[in-house]
């Protein structure tokens, strides 16, 4: 069952591919097209029709219509086609400078078509040449969709076969990380910056994927069978790194159209999160609304950010307004209970706790000198308050700190008054 | 209310909105928003310097005080507070400038003459404090104080430089109508 649905997940990261391989090969028509998109193009396109022809359910498919070896020779080359279009990619952007801030922004390149990539291609028909002839030279039978050979000299064939597409594969992924990595690290934040960290991601699971057919030598060498086609942690981690590819190199497209949805979504929770803090100030201050009467219950997502916003700064009004009922025992009642000390969430939920109960009492310490209590450092941003008063109403509604200074707030302002009656 | 009155009330605030978002679509903003830059500029353009001055430990005052003067606008602003307020009670200030309120509040005056006691009443043309939203125009300047902070927020986050390719491993990851490198 598991086989089939990580067949079935291959097919459809096929699928993927090559739509994604089409699109590059619109992008690459264009006469100022970068030529680097037609490597990108034949890269996703030959991952994906490995995909396809290495999958046991095709190797099966195949086998009445073909020789099981020459569909595995097949699906490996177009693989290892697949890894020297990486490879070609990697070199003709050797020479473009990471952009550094403040910098000036590099131009285009040297000419592509270059000696260094004209020897790859070279390199690339070498490999094909030598990988097609150690596997026939090996003369596996298939079995039950596993390869086997006989002999030790076959032995050694087919695991050096084996052993060759690993070193080119891990050979071509190093050249492409040697080109991403010193871009991302200088990329500023933002989707561009993203799609160069998938883009590395898809290269670390692409260097475990390879790795994994370490285990083809070993079992080659040890019993002379290995298994045919892509086995299922194969297909799972060609599929994840598919994924990523196809992700980091499409973030753009994505991202920008994501991004206010989120930022909406996002808005929403905060300002759902500051409910129990906004209401409990709003039922003693209501003037610090600026709509009259109680919010809708249902805020419209598009409209979440300005309410938010107006939240947050109806709840600092609020907090202006309760500085003549700021308690100076707030510190020591503290103190008994919060290890950490003053300056937190905790901190600030209690100051306002204490402050609304003597205001509902009338009590007013506004000629106290320790009554004071300063406003938190944080940076100017709507995101940063907010993240912030989310801290601060959280424990305004469940800190039993909070809790504790409530009560004795309240305990303190009835036995004022028992006193002064 | 009666209900007639309840959607007069409703039509009014929906005007006042568009009229609010019209103010400040108009507005060019500073890109990283900062409010003391935006209020600055808004100076030069009215040729008119306007003066910014903290304020701590008041809390029998307005947190925010607009005071013309025949030479200057000051904004008082309470300084005591966390720096989105801070900005925020100087939009407020700035928004009854850019929408050329004028009415003069009692409790406002008295509040100018705690905190600027050296400044003589006469030379006082116009005081607004930022009190409660009942009165029309303090509603109309907190809305486009709120108005403006929210664009601001949204410009900023939009990053538009970020988004345009600076060579061509970024160009690779950019939408085919970003302007970056192109070969050919």
């Amino acid at each position: 069952m598991v086989h089939a649905v990580v067949e079935l997940i291959a097919y459809v990261a096929a699928a993927v591919l090559a739509g994604f391989g089409g699109y590059r090969v619109l992008l690459a028509r264009g006469s100022g097209a970068d030529p680097a998109q037609r490597y990108v193009c034949g890269f996703a396109l030959c991952l994906g029709v490995s995909f396809v022809l290495l999958t046991p359910a095709t190797l099966a498919w195949l086998d009445a219509v073909l020789p099981g070896v020459v569909v595995e020779l097949a699906g490996d080359s177009v693989k290892t086609a697949g890894l020297s279009f990486l490879a070609l990619l990697a070199l003709s952007l050797t020479n473009e400078t990471p952009y550094a801030p403040g910098g000036v922004a590099a131009g285009p390149g040297p000419d592509p078509v270059r000696p260094d990539l004209r020897h790859h291609v070279l390199v690339a028909i070498a490999v094909q040449l030598v990988s097609a002839v150690l596997l026939l030279g090996a003369e596996p039978s298939m079995r039950g969709g596993s390869m086997a050979v006989h002999g030790p000299a076959a032995r050694i064939l087919l695991s050096s076969y084996d052993a060759l597409f690993t070193c080119y594969a891990i050979w071509c992924l190093l050249v492409l990380t040697r080109v991403i990595v010193p871009h991302m690290r200088r990329a500023g934040p933002g989707p561009l910056r993203f799609g160069l960290e998938l883009t590395t991601a898809a290269i670390v699971v692409g260097a475990l994927w390879t790795a994994w057919s370490l285990d083809d030598v070993a079992d080659v060498l040890a019993g002379g069978v290995q298994d045919g086609g892509e086995d299922t942690l194969s297909n799972v981690l060609g599929v994840i790194c598919a994924v990523l590819t196809v992700s980091g190199a499409t973030v753009t497209l994505w991202g920008t159209r994501l991004a206010t949805p989120l930022r909406w979504l996002r808005a929403h929770r905060r300002h759902r999160a500051l409910e129990p803090l906004w209401s409990a100030l709003h039922a003693e201050l209501p003037e610090i609304a600026l709509a009259p009467g109680r919010p809708s219950r249902r805020l419209p997502p598009w409209r979440a950010e300005f309410a938010l916003y107006r939240r947050i700064i109806e709840i600092h009004d609020a907090a202006l307004a309760l500085r003549p009922y700021h308690d100076p025992h707030v510190a020591s009642w503290i103190a008994d209970r919060d290890p950490a000390g003053p300056g937190g969430a905790v901190v600030e939920a209690a100051v306002l706790a204490a402050a609304l109960e003597n205001r509902r009492h009338g009590r007013r310490h506004v000629d106290d000198p320790d009554a004071g209590h300063p406003a938190p450092t944080l940076p100017g941003t709507i995101d940063a308050e907010a993240l912030w008063l989310v801290q601060v109403a959280e424990a305004f509604r469940a800190s039993p700190v909070t809790a504790y200074v409530r009560g004795q707030a309240a305990r303190t302002a009835l036995t004022g008054a028992a006193r002064e009656d | 209310m009666s209900t007639g009155g309840r959607l007069r009330a409703l039509r009014e605030r929906r005007r006042l909105k568009l009229r609010c978002r019209q103010t400040v679509d108009a507005l060019e903003l500073p890109r990283p928003f900062d409010a003391f830059a935006f209020i600055a500029s808004l100076a030069r353009t009215r040729g008119r310097p306007i003066e910014l001055i903290p304020v701590t430990d008041r809390p029998h005052t307005p947190c925010g005080l607009l005071v013309t003067t025949d030479r200057a606008d000051c904004i008082l602003y309470a300084a005591d507070t966390t720096p989105l307020h801070q900005q925020h009670i100087l939009l407020h200030e700035a928004a009854h400038i850019i929408c050329g309120h004028y009415d003069t509040a009692p409790s406002a005056t008295s509040a100018a003459h705690v905190l600027m006691p050296n400044l003589p009443p006469a030379l006082v043309q116009r005081v607004l404090g930022r009190t409660v939203y009942t009165e029309p125009q303090e509603r109309e300047a907190e809305l486009v104080a709120s108005l403006i902070r929210c664009r601001a927020a949204r410009d900023d986050g939009l990053r538009p430089p970020a988004l345009v390719p600076r060579n061509r491993v970024e160009s690779l990851l950019s939408p085919p109508d970003g302007r970056g490198p192109r070969r050919g």
